[in-house]
This record gives structure tokens, C-alpha cells and sequence, in this order.
């Protein structure tokens, strides 16, 4: 302790507010916890700020601009559509993003949580410093939860500055990129390409595996890959990132393909290829914390680190990089330090990717039940046979059930099409409450919706298919 | 080649599982025909099963130790031929079928299924070469229950794997929970996997619980078959227990004379041969001791037979393989029976038919020690009679007191269908039949 810092005493510490810190600390307040969060940057953390909530803000926009301009077909000829990018910008930060973040903040003082702001450092098991700029003060506390997230990867040679960004940066643009190279064909560079292609730029995605969103099956995928390629959007795939040259005006990206050096020009290049844990220089093996692969810190099923007062949840622990993991995560962590006996114990998580169409997932795939050892069987729907699709001009895609034989029991589910995002939720809390089939096909679902294709799927899984 | 899943059989009346006592084959095994396959254990009975096919064993599906479902598969052969070998087979092809063609359900010609068949198993075979997965792993669903009652199960420290499930496909519900909290695991700790997952649990706890461990072991299907049959037989049989000595002395010279003639015709004559013989006596006098009651249609069920049972002690458990029709054998002939009934007992291959039909049982404490008890009567029987040990006492006949060879017997019955006075008289019937071996070679 540096002399004249005196500790201030704190009952449960989270650091970090994104979705997994901001939802453990009120479900920690909730639970009769004097709460305190630490802060480095932003209330809300990446997701509500930079990530998941602004990004949907622009692909909205994208959207409604595409629909402004492609809508003849259904009568509706929209001469002169404009877009003012700035005022999209300022939209999506203040009628958006900072009424979100403004609402966490609201939040906090509800439940009489304190924001500390700053960079933490752990001392040991019991204490902690916030440094923030000038000035550094030592806290104790009983528990911690850490939810510090992750940052996205810089890769040689495509150091982040200039117009070489992050997907921070791709979502804070100030014009509409006439060309947009993308490095990385993963759904946040799926979801960024189609935004900005539907916002009118030639986009190239530059990909290195030998298909983008390689986490989907193909199936899924190929809707999207037919989307793009009725729109000025080129995939190269199997594709080798080799530098960033950046002009005033502009980057040109080299890239190898096939053994073959190739050049693009763009005004700016968004490079996507995965996040890394928040993990480093916060002191965290100094106090004994272990920390496996890839900087990801080792937790029990209440996401208690191998320090029994500290606790680690979202994406600096395994499993997916999802806001909806670290929340929930966050909200047993909390339960655990008021004395329950929660523990991680999901059945399904689901996962959206926002491109166009949307493709969301739940559960198991057929390869993935195989593999666990369960006999399944699948169901699929396409939306094409969907009478609200129909209306909604957006037949593209479908809606699959996985199902375990014998007993019918649902265990995943993959949709690509319209509202994806929206119908998974059905499915998962299916999976979750073990229905079957029968189930989900015993359900009424309102005519006409998209939803009707689960229900169809169900129909056709127990091989009364009615609608198709 | 095609895949036989080989299901545990219905071996006996209401008897709805079996544990594997043994497997006689292991994974990658040639057998053919009737060859030896396992041995299944149940309530009381080991049943040697033979192979059903000619066959290689693919998978073993059911370890020894766990417990199967009747109808549940325990094995899998690799079998050449047709694909026609039983309903079972046909079956899985189909489903086979389905999962790979997705939704073709038309009838198809032999041909074309047999080609189907074999691109099935040749699609397996590759997968299991290729993955890391040696065989497919049979796995079951996770116990299904909703969130909420899954985080109520473990609020109240409740494995879900031992509740058995009460909703609709088994649905854990929280009144399941309720009830296994309430009325303890006896019917769910069936399960194996749970029951070694709680002695890991207990195994971690124990260290906090100081130096007053604790050890769990799972019950045998022997012991749970005790068990259950004890705890129904007591909770049900309003009991009584008359007492009574007998002088043998007259029995111990008879069975000393005549054993060295049964030893030549290899039979070895014990006294419990004669007490078969005796009870088997009075059961004809006293009908209602070869009776069961039924409750439900109040009434008395008299069997047209007498068959005694003899309670067996093994290092498995107790056994109670019967004399039948004991009434019109001879006590060489019940001597013997009992001693193959004892080895088959102690080799563990008594059937449930060695078992099934016992109208009364003796239990023989006396082989080992011991005086008076008071034996359980086990139902659906009304009546079990306990022997103590022969010893020499000092009795009193004709106002002298000489040393006499006694016998102490212990005769539970149930008042429901029988009356003390006539339990009293039956007993001293059986007192005055093995007092007098004559006697009761003339009555037998």
C-alpha cells in the first residue's frame, strides 16, 4: 500500500459492465449484496457501446435503405431515397446506444450500485487497485466477479489505425465506404459486409478458411452466400491476409489466393478475425487464478475461479463469446456468492448472426447429437411454403428441427431466414423444458406469422406434414 | 452384414428388470447359436441366457453391475445374412434408413434395402474409423425437468437422476421432487449412475464432515428383491409367533441310522429333510397354512398343491428354492432335492421356476446356531417355520428329569386367515410328527 492510501472497504466487486457484469451486479444487489462496479471505459461495456447493439442499429438502417430502393416488385417505387450517414450516426448514438447505456446507469442507482472508473489491478485474494489516469486507490472486498470480455485480434500488418479498423471503428464510419475490404469471414464480418452492402458499397470479403461463417453448416450458410451474390459482394475464400498499405484516401490489402498474390484497392479495411480475452495485465495469476488456453481464466459450475472468492464469467471464461452466455453466467455467480446453489446449467444456447437473412441456431446440430452419441432424426420447413414469408417478399431459407428418435425430444434447432433471431427463442426454451415434437406441433402458432413454420416443421417431423 | 440388438426378455411374471450378474463374451467375440451369452440377475433368480444369433459381439451395451429394463437392448452382434432375423432387426434398418435418406418411407424391394443396409453399416464403420470415437457411445437424453424444478432439485440437494419422473414423456415435476424428499430414493435408486454419482458426491464431502465418514455401497438385485419383499411382507401381515420345544431323540437315532444308507445312494439325509416331510404333513391337515390371502375380493386362495420352501443363505443373498410337491416324495427323494436346490443356490443357477408356487417356508437359523426367533412370514404365504439348533436339555418326563435332544421351532402366521389356537395346533401336529419318525412315515 502506497503511503496515504487507505483502503476503502467494499462487500462484492464487478469489474467490467457489459452484459455480463452489468446483470451480475443487479442480480448481486437484488440478492442483498452491497455492489460496487468498476469501469474502464464505457457503462454497458462493448456490447451496448461498440458491438451487438450499435451494429444492429446500422444493419437496420442498411435495411430499410436496401427495401427504400428494392420494393418496385410490390408497388412501391421510391424515387430519390437519400442517405444522410451522419445523421445515421448520431441516431444510433443518442436515440440508441446512449439510451441504453443511460438506462444501465439508471439501473445501477436503482439498486444504489457505485461505478468506480478505471483500469483494475488485484493485490491479492482480498484487494484490489483502480487506477484511473492520475490516480490509484486500493479497495478490499469480500467477492469479485470478473467480466472484463474481450477486444478483437490485430494480426500482423493490419495494425488498427487509420482506415485499418476494428469492428469498433467499422460502425463509427462517417461516410459510406465506396469499397470495403473485410478481412475475416466470420459472422461479425458477415454481419458488417451485409450491412455496408446493403448501404451501397462493393464489399470484398477476404476469408481464410475455405468458406465464411465456417461455424454454421453449409446449408445455412449457402443462403447467405446466394444473398451476397445479388449483391456487390465478392468472397475469397482460403484467402491469406498479407499487409495493409494505407494512403490518404485510401488502403490497398495484399492477399494471397491459391499460391497467388492478389491487390485490392478500398477506402477502408475492417479486419474481423476473432476477440481475445480480457485476461492480461490485471494481476490475475498473481493472486493464483488459473488461466488456461487462449488467456481464458479456469472456473467451476458457478463460475467460481480456483480462488473461491473470485469469480469469472462471459467471455473470458470457455464456451461462446455470446452477451446472452455472460448474462446469464453473471446472474449465477452472483446467486452463488449470496449462498445458492445455482450453477451453469443451459440445455441450449442459442446464437444469431445478423446477416441477411438471419441465421439462428439452438441446441445441437445432427453432426453434433451424432457425435454425442444420440439418435436423431431432422425436420426441415422451408420458408417458401410460409404464407406470412410470402407477404413479407422473404421465402429465402428455412426452419430445421433436431430431434432425438425414440422419444422425440427436441435437442437443437437451425433456422436461416426472415425473423430468425426472434423465432430460435421458441426452440430453445423447447429444448430447455425438454418438449418434443409433439409439442411444439400441439402448440397453436398465430396465422399468419413465420412462426407457423416451426410448427409445420414439427408437423412434418412427426410425418403429418400439412403445409408442404 | 447386418446390426442385432439383442433386448433384455421378459424371464418372469411382473419381474420388469435384471441386473448382467456376468457377460460370458466380450466386444469382437464369435458365438454361435444357444452359446452361452450372460447371466441375468433379478428378483431371486439367475437366469442363464443363451445367444438368440449366430453372430460377432459388436457392443456391449450393459455393463455387469447395472440394471436393465425389460425390452431394453444389452447387446449388439454383427450378424450376416438377410436382415430379416427378427421384428427388432427389421426395425432399427428402417429408422437406418430414414436417417439417412431423410424422408423416403415407400415400401422398397428386398434388393434395394439390403444395398441401403450395407451402405449404413459401411458409413458407420468409416465414422467410428475416422473419428475418435471408437464405437457409437450409447447416451441417453439429459433428465428432463423443467429449469425451474431443476433449480429447485438442487436448492434441496435432490439428484434429478434418482427421481423418478411422473409427467408426460417422464417429466421430473416438482411434486417428484416433493415425493423423493419425502418417502427417500427406494424405488430410484435403481438407477446405477446415480448411485455412483452420489457416493462421488459423498466421497468429496467427506472431508468436511470430519472423521465420521460414511461408505455407500449399492444394493445388490438380491438384496433390493429382500428388501422389498421384507418391507411389504411386514407392512402388511399382521404377524403372530408361536413357540414350542420338541424332543428328537427319537429323530436323531432314526436319521443316524438311516444316513450311512442314504450316503451310499450319495443323498445326504439331514433333519431338515424330515421337517420338509413333516410340514409338508400338516399342510395337508391344516389347508389354510397352503393358503394366500387376496384382500381385494376378500378372500382365502387354498393351492391343490404342497410345495415347502427352504430359505437358502448364499453369498449373494437369500434364496428360497422349494420342495415340490413335497407330500408325495420320500425324504430321500426331499433330501436330495434339497441338496441340489442348496448347490444350484450357491452356483447361482437357481431359476425363478426353482422358486415360483412355495405354498410354506422353513428357515433353518439351527444349521448355524441359535434357539427361538421370529421369522417374517414372506408374502403372498401365510405361515414360515423358524428351526433352532438340536441341543441336549434337561427335560422332565414322568416326574424324572432326564437329558433330552430338543428342538425349538418358531411358527409365524398370519391372523389375518389364521387363528392362534389353530396355528398352536398345527404346531404341536408337527411337534408330534417329528417327535415319532415312525409316526410320521406312517402319516407321510
Amino acid at each position: 500500500m502506497v503511503v496515504g492510501d487507505f483502503a476503502i472497504d467494499l462487500d462484492t466487486v464487478v469489474i467490467g459492465t457489459g452484459p455480463g457484469g452489468y446483470v451480475a451486479a443487479i442480480r448481486a444487489a437484488e440478492k442483498g449484496q452491497k455492489v460496487t462496479v468498476i469501469e474502464r471505459e464505457f457503462i454497458g461495456g462493448v456490447c451496448l457501446n461498440v458491438g451487438c447493439i450499435p451494429s444492429k442499429a446500422l444493419i437496420e438502417v442498411a435495411h430499410r435503405y436496401r427495401r427504400a430502393k428494392e420494393s418496385s416488385e410490390m408497388g412501391l417505387r421510391i424515387t430519390g431515397a437519400k442517405l444522410d450517414f451522419k445523421q445515421t450516426q448520431k441516431w444510433k448514438k443518442e436515440n440508441v446506444v446512449d439510451k441504453l447505456t443511460g438506462g444501465v446507469a439508471g439501473l445501477f442507482k436503482k439498486h444504489h450500485i457505485d461505478v468506480v472508473w478505471g483500469s483494475a489491478f488485484l493485490k491479492d485474494d482480498h484487494e484490489l487497485r483502480v487506477i484511473n489516469e492520475d490516480h490509484a486507490q486500493t479497495y478490499t472486498f469480500n467477492n469479485l466477479i470478473i467480466a472484463t470480455g474481450s477486444h478483437p485480434v490485430e494480426i500482423p500488418n493490419f495494425k488498427f489505425e487509420g482506415r485499418v479498423l476494428d469492428s469498433t471503428g467499422a460502425l463509427a464510419l462517417e461516410e459510406v465506404p465506396k469499397e470495403l475490404v473485410v478481412v475475416g469471414g466470420g459472422y461479425i464480418g458477415c454481419e458488417l459486409a451485409s450491412a455496408y452492402a446493403n448501404l451501397g458499397s462493393h464489399v470484398s470479403i477476404l476469408e481464410g478458411a475455405d468458406r465464411i461463417l465456417a461455424n454454421y453448416e453449409p446449408d445455412l450458410v449457402s443462403v447467405i452466400e446466394n444473398h451476397f451474390s445479388g449483391q456487390k459482394v465478392d468472397i475469397y475464400t482460403k484467402a491469406m491476409a498479407k499487409k495493409a498499405e494505407q494512403t490518404n484516401d485510401g488502403t490497398t490489402i495484399t492477399f494471397e489466393v491459391a499460391g497467388k498474390e492478389k491487390q485490392l484497392k478500398s477506402d477502408y479495411c475492417i479486419v474481423c478475425v476473432g476477440r481475445k480475452a480480457n485476461t492480461a495485465e490485471m494481476g490475475l495469476e498473481h493472486v493464483g487464478i488459473k488461466i488456461g488456453q487462449k488467456g481464458l481464466i479456469e472456473v467451476d459450475a458457478q463460475g467460481r475461479t480456483s480462488i473461491p472468492n473470485i469469480f469469472a464469467i462471459g467471455d473470458i471464461v470457455a464456451g461462446p463469446a455470446l452477451a446472452h452466455k455472460a448474462s446469464y453466467e453473471g446472474k449465477i455467480a452472483a446467486e452463488a456468492i449470496s449462498g445458492s446453489k445455482a450453477i451453469i446449467d443451459y440445455r441450449a444456447m442459442p446464437a444469431v448472426c445478423y446477416t441477411d437473412s438471419e441465421i439462428a441456431t439452438t441446441g445441437l446440430t445432427v453432426a453434433e447429437a451424432k457425435k454425442q452419441g444420440l439418435t436423431v432424426k431432422k425436420a426441415q420447413f422451408p420458408f417458401a411454403a410460409n404464407g406470412r414469408a410470402i407477404s413479407l417478399s422473404s421465402t429465402n431459407g428455412f426452419v430445421r428441427l433436431v430431434f432425438e428418435s425414440e422419444s422425440h425430444v427436441l435437442v437443437g434447432a437451425q433456422i436461416v431466414g426472415p425473423n430468425a433471431s426472434d423465432l430460435i427463442t421458441e426452440l430453445t426454451l423447447a429444448i430447455e423444458t425438454g418438449s418434443t415434437i409433439e409439442d411444439i406441433s400441439l402448440t397453436i402458432h398465430p396465422h399468419p406469422s413465420v412462426s407457423e413454420a416451426v410448427m409445420d416443421a414439427a408437423d412434418l417431423a412427426m410425418g403429418l406434414p400439412v403445409n408442404i | 452384414m447386418g446390426v442385432y440388438q439383442f433386448k433384455l426378455p421378459d424371464i418372469g411374471e411382473g419381474i420388469s428388470e435384471g441386473t448382467v450378474a456376468q457377460w460370458y463374451v466380450k466386444p469382437g467375440d464369435e458365438l454361435k447359436e444357444d452359446d452361452d451369452l450372460l447371466e441375468i440377475e433379478n428378483d431371486k433368480s439367475v437366469e442363464e441366457i443363451p445367444s438368440p444369433v449366430s453372430g460377432k459381439v459388436k457392443n456391449i451395451l450393459v455393463e455387469e453391475g447395472e440394471t436393465a429394463e425389460v425390452g431394453q437392448a444389452l447387446v449388439e452382434f454383427e450378424v450376416a445374412g438377410e436382415g430379416n432375423q427378427t421384428e427388432d432387426n427389421a426395425v432399427q434398418q428402417e429408422t437406418a434408413v430414414k436417417e439417412t435418406e431423410n424422408s423416403q418411407e415407400t415400401t422398397k424391394s428386398e434388393e434395394t434395402k439390403e444395398q441401403e443396409e450395407t451402405k449404413e453399416v459401411s458409413s458407420k464403420q468409416s465414422t467410428s474409423s475416422s473419428g475418435s470415437i471408437p464405437a457409437v457411445p450409447e447416451r441417453t437424453l439429459p433428465v428432463l425437468a423443467m429449469p425451474a424444478v431443476r433449480v429447485y432439485a438442487r436448492e434441496q440437494d435432490v439428484d434429478l437422476m434418482q427421481v423418478k419422473g411422473s409427467g408426460s414423456h417422464g417429466h421430473v415435476t416438482k411434486a417428484d421432487v416433493d415425493a423423493f424428499i419425502k418417502n427417500g430414493p427406494q424405488e430410484a435408486a435403481q438407477k446405477e449412475e446415480a448411485v455412483s454419482k452420489e457416493k462421488e458426491q459423498s466421497g468429496k464431502a467427506a472431508p468436511s464432515s470430519s472423521q465420521w465418514s460414511e461408505t455407500r455401497e449399492k444394493m445388490s438385485g438380491v438384496r433390493k428383491a429382500t428388501a422389498k419383499a421384507m418391507a411389504n411382507s411386514n407392512a402388511n401381515i399382521p404377524s403372530v409367533t408361536v413357540f414350542d420345544d420338541v424332543i428328537v431323540d427319537k429323530l436323531w437315532d432314526h436319521r443316524k441310522k438311516y444316513k450311512e444308507v442314504a450316503a451310499q445312494r450319495e443323498i445326504k439325509l439331514t433333519f431338515l429333510a424330515y421337517v420338509v416331510k413333516a410340514l409338508a404333513c400338516v399342510m395337508r391337515e391344516f389347508p389354510i397354512f397352503n393358503s394366500k390371502v387376496d384382500m381385494e375380493n376378500q378372500g382365502i386362495v387354498y393351492r391343490d398343491y404342497i410345495n415347502v420352501g427352504v430359505a437358502t443363505d448364499t453369498d449373494r443373498g437369500l434364496f428360497v428354492p422349494n420342495v415340490k410337491n413335497a407330500d408325495q416324495k420320500s425324504i430321500f427323494v426331499i433330501a436330495r432335492q434339497i441338496s441340489e436346490n442348496t448347490k444350484k443356490a450357491k452356483d447361482a443357477k437357481l431359476s425363478s421356476e426353482d422358486m415360483k408356487y412355495t405354498g410354506m417356508s422353513i428357515t433353518n437359523i439351527g444349521s448355524i446356531g441359535g434357539g427361538f426367533f421370529t421369522p417374517i412370514v414372506n408374502l403372498p404365504e401365510v405361515a414360515i417355520l423358524g428351526l433352532g439348533r438340536i441341543t441336549k436339555e434337561a427335560v422332565v418326563e414322568e416326574d424324572q428329569v432326564k437329558v433330552a435332544r430338543v428342538l425349538k421351532l418358531s411358527l409365524s402366521f398370519d391372523h389375518r386367515v389364521i387363528d392362534g389356537a389353530t396355528a398352536q395346533k398345527a404346531l404341536n401336529r408337527l411337534s408330534e410328527l417329528l417327535s415319532d419318525p415312525e409316526l410320521l412315515l406312517m402319516e407321510g
